[in-house]
């Protein structure tokens, strides 16, 4: 009976190592179970065999139960060993299937990625990397030995990354110092295409910054013209208030005198009279020319007869200055009523005001006065030239010449040239003056044709 | 007899040139401002306003407006201390039609049948009176 129950287990265990067996094949195809199940065959066998050889050899028969014994254990180590070495087996394998599939990580990887070891030759290079060296174009895995050793100095720090720039591309690299076997790994990233999306904002952003410089210049400068102009356009308004509040009493003071004249009849008074009457008109014409910095303000824009006004300005000169011996020589390629767009009163004040500087820097009251017109349709501008042989200004003085209130004269108020500044200014034109201490003076105005916006 | 109806705020003013103007055989009447001036209007029969812009209560400006509409046959003389000629060039031939500066109604003014700079010259402003009571 205990024979039969030996026997059943050491069957039972024989069948499960086989089955085991039959698994491993069947999971790992490999001939390390096909050993197994020949193992599990040759116990069997020689389970078998044991008997008949205590048989031939000692002629002394083994109990029946001691070899069933004997079966029994055989078939359990067969069945531990099998289970157990296939269970390892199967784990090494498994690990083997995983690293392999690691290793498509760099294998497959579009980016080119390397290893070198602590003398500096690569010990590894992807695939991607090959393709680089097969194609002989630059990519980051091939170093110098400078670079080396710059890169084995940071090797403290577990990490590095850096920009590198290759050719025309550029990549980022990941350095990965490795302390066991003292390699380095690179891991590459194309950025060329970021690069350069940075280097275009780079460059806007640079350009924006000039155009910025550039329009708070030109915003400085058209905030001092503004500054100036607003000065002139201050004076002007004071100079109308006052005008206007004058020209009130003036008016009656003109016809008291009318009414003395008329009622009194007494001809000792007359010289008194017309000295009052006279002194009237200097008043008037004082207020005159103080109203006329008041209209220094936007150009109330016309087609401007340009010679014509200038001929006007020049016979207005002349019966001002009727004491003078002023020669004026006009040359012009102007046709006649030749137009430009521009304010007349403007224009009538600041050739007025060139011509009347020009005449009373005639020390001896007498000068030649050169006067050029050039309407160059091409030029978009007008050039006038005003040259006069008077006494010049002084070299210490040009650059002050055009501030208001600025006066070398006895007489006046220092405001014609602030005012041919502010006019050209407000045409968009140009206002040059040069000038020689005792030579005379240039003036040089510049006007658009058409109106500039 | 021509009657005509000076509005105007100085009183020296008013005196000087009523005087003149009466000498001249015109009938003048006084006001010291647009209103007294749009008031005497309405009750007596002028030929001629002479007008001044810058007064107190009602400005020049508005009783020019209102005469032209109500009266239009009224003749207005607009004084003024600070003109504006219209262009440089025009300025030398027509020297009384000028215009005003500033932000006064430049086109009110057109309405007046003559403006007449201060200080006055007398006789051309008698003359401009005698042509348009003729008128």
């Amino acid at each position: 009976m205990l024979i039969e129950i030996i026997l059943c287990f050491s069957v039972f265990f024989q069948l499960a190592a086989v089955f085991y067996a039959l698994r491993y094949i069947k999971t790992t195809r490999h001939v390390f179970s096909w050993i197994l199940i020949s193992a599990a065959l040759i116990i069997m066998i020689v389970r078998r065999v044991i008997p008949l050889y205590g048989l031939i050899v000692n002629s002394v028969s083994y109990p029946v139960i001691f070899q069933e014994w004997l079966g029994l254990i055989l078939s359990v180590m067969m069945f531990l060993g099998v289970k157990g070495i296939g269970r390892i087996f199967i784990e090494r394998l498994e690990n083997e299937k995983k690293i392999s599939y690691l290793a498509t990580f760099p294998e497959l990887s579009p980016n080119p990625i390397c290893e070198i070891d602590k003398n500096g030759n690569v010990t590894y290079k992807n695939p991607a990397a090959l393709e680089f060296d097969k194609k002989g174009i630059c990519y980051p895995c091939n170093l110098s030995p400078e670079e080396i050793k710059d890169i084995y100095s940071k090797k403290d720090e577990d990490r590095v990354s850096q920009e590198k720039k290759c050719g025309d591309k550029w990549y980022f690299q990941t350095i990965q110092f490795i302390p066991r076997t003292g390699s380095v790994r690179f891991y590459n990233i194309d950025i060329t295409e970021r690069k350069k999306a940075e280097e275009e904002l780079m460059r806007y952003k640079n350009g924006l910054e000039n155009i910025v410089r550039e329009k708070t210049e030109e915003l400085k400068k058209t905030y001092k013209e503004l500054e100036d102009g607003r000065r002139l356009y201050d004076i002007g308004m004071l100079a109308a208030t006052i005008a206007h509040e004058l020209r009130n009493p003036l008016g009656v003071i003109k016809f008291a005198v009318y009414n003395i004249k008329r009622k009194s009849n007494d001809h000792s008074l007359d010289s008194q009279l017309a000295n009052i009457d006279k002194k009237i008109e200097e008043s008037d014409l004082i207020i005159r020319n103080l109203l006329t910095y008041s209209r220094i303000k936007t150009p109330h824009y016309e087609e401007v007869p340009i010679c014509e006004v200038l001929k006007l300005c020049i016979c207005n000169c002349q019966s001002k200055y009727s004491k003078y011996d002023v020669q004026i020589d006009i040359k012009s390629n102007c046709a006649s009523g030749y137009t430009i767009e521009a304010d007349s009163l403007h224009i009538n004040e600041l050739f007025s005001n060139i011509l009347d500087n020009a005449y009373q820097s005639f020390a001896d009251k007498k000068g030649i006065i050169e006067i050029n017109i050039d309407c160059d349709q091409q030029k978009k501008m007008v050039i006038v030239i005003f040259r006069d042989n008077g006494t010049g200004i002084d070299k210490a003085d040009l650059p002050k010449i055009a501030t208001p209130f600025f006066t070398t004269k006895a007489r006046g108020i220092g405001l014609g040239l602030a005012v041919c500044k502010q006019v050209v200014n407000l045409h968009k034109g140009e206002f040059n003056i040069e000038s020689v201490k005792d030579k005379g003076t240039t003036v040089m105005v510049l006007l658009p044709i058409r109106k500039k916006i | 007899m021509i009657k005509i109806l000076i509005i105007e705020d100085d009183e020296e003013m008013c005196e000087e040139l009523s005087d003149i103007l009466t000498d001249e055989h015109y009938i003048v009447d006084v006001c010291h401002n647009g209103e007294q001036g749009v008031e005497a209007i309405k009750f007596e029969v002028y030929t001629i306003v002479l007008l001044d812009l810058k007064m107190p209560v009602m400005r020049g400006e508005e009783v020019l407006k209102y005469v032209k509409e109500k009266h239009p046959l009224i003749k207005v003389i607009v004084l003024t201390g600070s003109p504006r000629p219209k262009n440089i060039l025009q300025q030398q031939q027509e020297e009384e039609i000028l215009f005003m500066n500033g932000n006064a109604n430049n086109d009110i003014l057109k309405l007046a049948d003559s403006v007449i700079n201060k200080p006055f010259d007398v006789e051309k402003m008698l003359t401009k009176i005698k042509e348009l009571a003729g008128a």
